[in-house]
């Protein structure tokens, strides 16, 4: 693509705040999730109430501690994909130059 | 100074982000199966009866509205009054689960001997759609066929977890006629596999997902047609694609007119012959024609029609153009307008009863106006490709919308209820997103735009962790 952007170049460093709003408002979900189920869990510790109450009228695969992994499994990929792809952009690219076929 | 991550490191081949993208996307949907109670997706019943009813009879239901409708089978009722359906659907505040323990109440009856009934009438609201999802997920019920209900409706939940990892891949190749970069192609991908409706219907029972998938081959196929110049195959393989679309939900047909105008606008603009375009239409027709002929001589049979199965409908006009347009399309505000596509296109959880925050939805709604901008921009002083693509992108995603509008019109005249929802505008997911995208990328400078790229699939992956969060505390906290 040909370079379009000049005059707006200064603009694009607000495309970081929206992400960061995003991924700070999955933090505080997070933390808001975890005050609700400590409420509730009484004397069982909040993790351990919150994925039994999960495993409820779900087959053996998604019953505690299953579904413990694959949630955790997916918050854990989330932040290493979130990363690897916010900061990979950042590398020189050493791909080859943009085929004038292409779009 | 710039180290490549590990992960980075690892992906060599151009095809190894997309590996890296697809096993995300799998891991995420796992999640998200674990995280969605039963029966807690819109319509999940009423589909899961079309599914059961064709898996245990081996019978296409029929249609009949002076019956009663939706009447589940004992063993499907008995599931839906234990875990409160109809106490927790449309009601935001109350949780289907109860107490601490991992079994519900009266989960271990499913277990137990005698089993609970399975058949019922198959007079379900999703009885007049065609068969293709309920075929595939009646061959899944039955291969599932000795397990209890909770087996079966989460291994038919997981099908259409297929289809989201296809509708992923078909970003892929989309975005490789745009870009040669592989990571700019991964992370197209990645935000249309982060995009959470399409997360919670990818693990519903619900032919959406099947449609989306089928559509966004079509798409595909369609702007490939641009750089390649498209022959009897590749029209065959459009014509399938529509087939499986129109099979799949009668929404599928509406992409039909797209086929012709879009190759047409852009033999026209490169010269082509008319012979290679009446080529790919006949290859289209030939595809098409192979899937759906069959299933139009059976509606006429049952039905009457070829049309969809509406029932119901008044010849008498209940409201005037004008006046449909005031009410449901431009009402003050656009209130409708942005719950539409913007909330449920976006998510809204369950029985499109749980909202996530008001900010995600703003942001999501600035970067499709930021990649509008964007793109108009570009339009203007990119080269003949770019215009060429954004327009097709255009056509494709107005158009649908625009036929969602028409076909509601048709609804609103016979029934005075209208039928849109959000989640009905994902079969053009791929155009409508791909336009934003390459609009964002367009503002920046070629060595930033994989940044920028990157930093866009950041931020989505953030909103669908977002969105599973909130749907855990809505259900389980």
């Amino acid at each position: 693509m040909p370079d379009t952007g000049k005059t707006l170049r200064p603009g694009l460093t607000l495309l970081i705040l929206p992400i960061l709003l995003m991924a700070g408002m999955a933090v505080l979900q997070a933390f808001q999730l975890g005050t609700e189920a400590a409420e509730g869990a009484g004397d069982l510790a909040w993790p351990d109430y919150l994925l039994r109450r999960m495993g409820q009228y779900k087959p053996a695969l998604f019953k505690p501690p299953a579904n413990g992994l694959l949630l955790g499994a997916y918050l854990l990929c989330s932040m290493v994909m979130a990363g690897v792809f916010a900061t990979h952009g950042l590398r020189p690219t050493t791909e080859l130059p943009e085929d004038p076929d292409h779009a | 100074m710039h180290a490549p991550t590990p992960m980075a490191s690892a992906v060599r081949h151009p095809t190894g982000w997309l590996v890296v993208v697809l096993a995300f996307v799998l891991i995420q949907q796992m999640a998200w199966l674990a995280a969605l109670p039963l029966w807690q997706s819109p319509d999940e019943p009423a589909h899961f009866h079309y599914v059961q009813y064709l898996a245990e009879t081996g019978r296409l239901p029929r249609f009949d509205r002076s019956r009663p409708t939706n009447v589940s089978s004992p063993e499907v009722a008995y599931t839906e009054r234990e875990a409160h359906l109809n106490d927790a659907a449309f009601h935001a505040d109350h949780r289907p689960v109860t107490g601490s323990s991992a079994m519900g109440p009266g989960e271990e009856r499913l277990a137990q001997s005698p089993p609970l009934d399975r058949l019922n009438d198959g007079n379900s609201t999703a009885a007049p759609y065609p068969p293709a999802y309920y075929g595939l997920a009646a061959g899944v019920y039955r291969v599932f066929g000795n397990a209890d209900i909770l087996t079966r409706v989460f291994a038919v939940r997981a099908l259409s977890t297929v289809f989201v990892l296809l509708t992923v891949l078909m970003a892929w190749l989309l975005a490789a006629e745009v870009w040669r970069q592989s990571f700019i192609r991964a992370a197209f991908a990645l935000i249309v596999g982060s995009q959470p409706m399409l997360s919670m219907m990818g693990v519903s029972v619900n032919n959406d997902a099947m449609l989306v998938a089928a559509a966004s081959g079509l798409a595909w196929l369609l702007l490939r047609s641009w750089r390649v110049e498209p022959g009897v195959a590749t029209g065959l393989g459009m014509g399938l694609c529509l087939g499986i679309a129109w099979l799949t939900k009668p929404q599928g047909m509406v992409l039909a007119p797209f086929i012709p105008l879009v190759t047409a606008g852009f033999a026209w603009h490169l010269g082509r012959s008319p012979g290679s375009w009446f080529r790919v239409m006949g290859g289209a027709a030939a595809g098409t024609a192979l899937l759906v002929a069959p299933w139009l001589g059976y509606l006429q049979q049952a039905y009457g029609t070829t049309l969809p199965a509406l029932g119901g409908l008044s010849p008498t006009p209940m409201t005037t153009l004008p006046r449909y347009l005031a009410e449901h399309v431009l009402q003050p505000g656009l209130s409708r307008t942005h719950t539409l596509w913007v909330e449920q296109y976006w998510g809204t959880f369950g029985w499109l009863d749980t909202r996530t925050h008001d900010l995600a939805y703003r942001i999501a709604e600035a970067f499709m106006w930021v990649g509008a901008f964007g793109a108009w921009r570009l339009a203007r002083r990119g080269t003949a490709a770019q215009r060429a693509m954004l327009a097709a992108c255009l056509v494709l995603t107005a158009g649908f919308l625009a036929a969602l509008y028409a076909a509601e019109y048709q609804v609103v005249r016979g029934t005075g209820i209208p039928m849109l929802q959000g989640r009905y505008l994902l079969p053009v997911v791929l155009p409508h997103l791909l336009i934003a995208f390459v609009g964002c990328l367009g503002l920046a400078r070629p060595e930033r735009r994989g940044l920028v790229a990157g930093w866009l699939a950041a931020g989505f992956v953030a909103f669908q962790a977002l969105s599973l969060l909130r749907v855990l505390e809505r259900y389980y906290a």
